[in-house]
């Protein structure tokens, strides 16, 4: 079992401190989920 | 085995999803928190002149991350500059401070919220029950002894929805209409939902029919104040992750939220806090929650077994043996482990619940 972390970070602040552990990083939840989806 | 499971037997992915400024734009909260101390504001004649976003950055930044604390620290805070120079103004109840602050009609400057909340000295890392503990020693300490009542009713159990504040701050969260259906009792006055009202949703359309055509599992968890499980007394937990999720369109999905590990906490003797996130218990509620689409007791008492017991029951033995690899995407908008409950405990409070 794995654990993939998509983060969702509307504001730079969010996306830098998301990014050392996100392993897919998306500015909303909409292309969050098209990322995932495009790579699930 | 459901089928959800049984439509990806090699490869198993499912989602969680989690609510504030992922699905949502949760502007609700704050907009309740201004309407409930203009509410007591204009009781003492006062006009409106709630904190404003830098101010209320400083409350969270300050241990009090929960409306609940922060509301009744303002209403304190401008009762105590009100009778400052007329202590004879704190009366023995705080229906009759505040009829006495509007007869007296003193002419105030507007409270600086961000110095009050710096002057009672609580810090980030304190948990939320004890940031309104340090506000009711701060004021007592600053007040005459006649004013402990009013201040006891204002702060001492922030957690009950009888706390006046809190009671207050409920009806502009859930709408009045929603109120006597989580309380158990009557609403006190009329007002729309500010969490419908105010909270943008962020799923767009597209996406939404993009999630339900891949038909993963998936489920919503917050830690939010949600319902317990469907047929448990319901009483006292406000269904404020449900009120999300009907907002983006997805009220079928399962949710797994604060009410539902507090219920889980409940039948265990547990404190609600040591199942909810970052706690890989709701985690896991959540994944067996999306495997039988449903926020069932079963999916709760299995993310327990799981992961204070190191069993494997249902639903997560059919998903080991159905599937080659399983892999849980979990979208977040802040890395795990960091994030505070933004409101602990305090909308299971409730008459019922106490």
């Amino acid at each position: 079992m794995t654990v993939r972390v998509v983060g969702v970070g509307m504001t730079p602040i969010k996306q830098r401190s998301l990014a050392p552990v996100a392993d897919i990083l998306a500015a909303d939840v909409n292309e969050a989920l098209r990322m995932a989806l495009d790579g699930s | 085995m459901t089928a959800h499971m049984s439509a990806h037997m090699s490869a198993q992915e499912i989602f969680l999803l989690d609510v504030d400024s992922v699905l949502v734009r949760p502007l609700g909260y704050r907009a309740a928190l201004r309407a409930t101390v203009d509410h007591f504001r204009a009781r003492m004649g006062l006009r409106s002149d709630p904190p404003n976003d830098a101010e209320i950055d400083e409350f969270e930044a300050h241990g009090f991350g929960s409306e609940w604390h922060s509301v009744p620290v303002c209403v304190a805070g401008t009762l105590a500059q009100a009778a400052e120079a007329r202590p004879d103004l704190w009366r023995g109840t705080l229906d009759e401070t505040l009829a006495a602050v509007a007869e007296a009609a003193p002419d105030l400057p507007r409270p600086d919220y961000a110095a009050l909340v710096h002057a009672i000295g609580a810090d980030a890392v304190w948990s939320d029950m004890l940031a309104p503990r340090r506000a009711l020693a701060y004021f007592a300490a600053r007040t005459p002894p006649h004013a402990r009542p009013v201040l006891d009713a204002l702060l001492a159990r922030t957690y009950d929805v009888a706390s006046p504040a809190t009671r207050v701050f409920q009806h502009h969260t859930l709408g009045s209409a929603r109120f006597p259906a989580t309380y158990g009792i009557a609403p006190e006055f009329e007002t729309e939902s500010l969490l419908m009202a105010m909270d943008e949703p962020l799923l767009a359309p597209e996406a939404r029919a993009l999630l339900r055509a891949a038909r993963l599992p998936y489920a919503v968890y917050t830690a939010r104040p949600s319902l317990p499980p469907a047929g448990e007394d319901a009483t006292g937990f406000a269904p404020e992750a449900e009120m999300a999720c009907a907002l983006v369109g997805l009220a079928d999905a399962p949710v797994i939220g604060y009410g539902h590990v507090a219920w889980l906490a409940q039948q265990h003797g547990a404190h609600p806090d040591a199942y909810v996130k970052p706690s890989p218990v709701q985690a896991l509620a959540a994944v067996a929650a999306a495997l039988v689409n449903a926020a069932s007791p079963v999916a709760l008492h299995a993310a327990l077994a799981v992961a204070d017991a190191g069993a494997l029951p249902e639903p997560f033995a059919a998903l080991q043996s159905g599937a080659e690899t399983v892999r849980i995407s979990v979208f977040e908008d802040t890395p795990a482990g960091r994030r505070r409950s933004r409101r602990p405990g305090r909308r299971c409070a409730g008459p019922a619940s106490r």
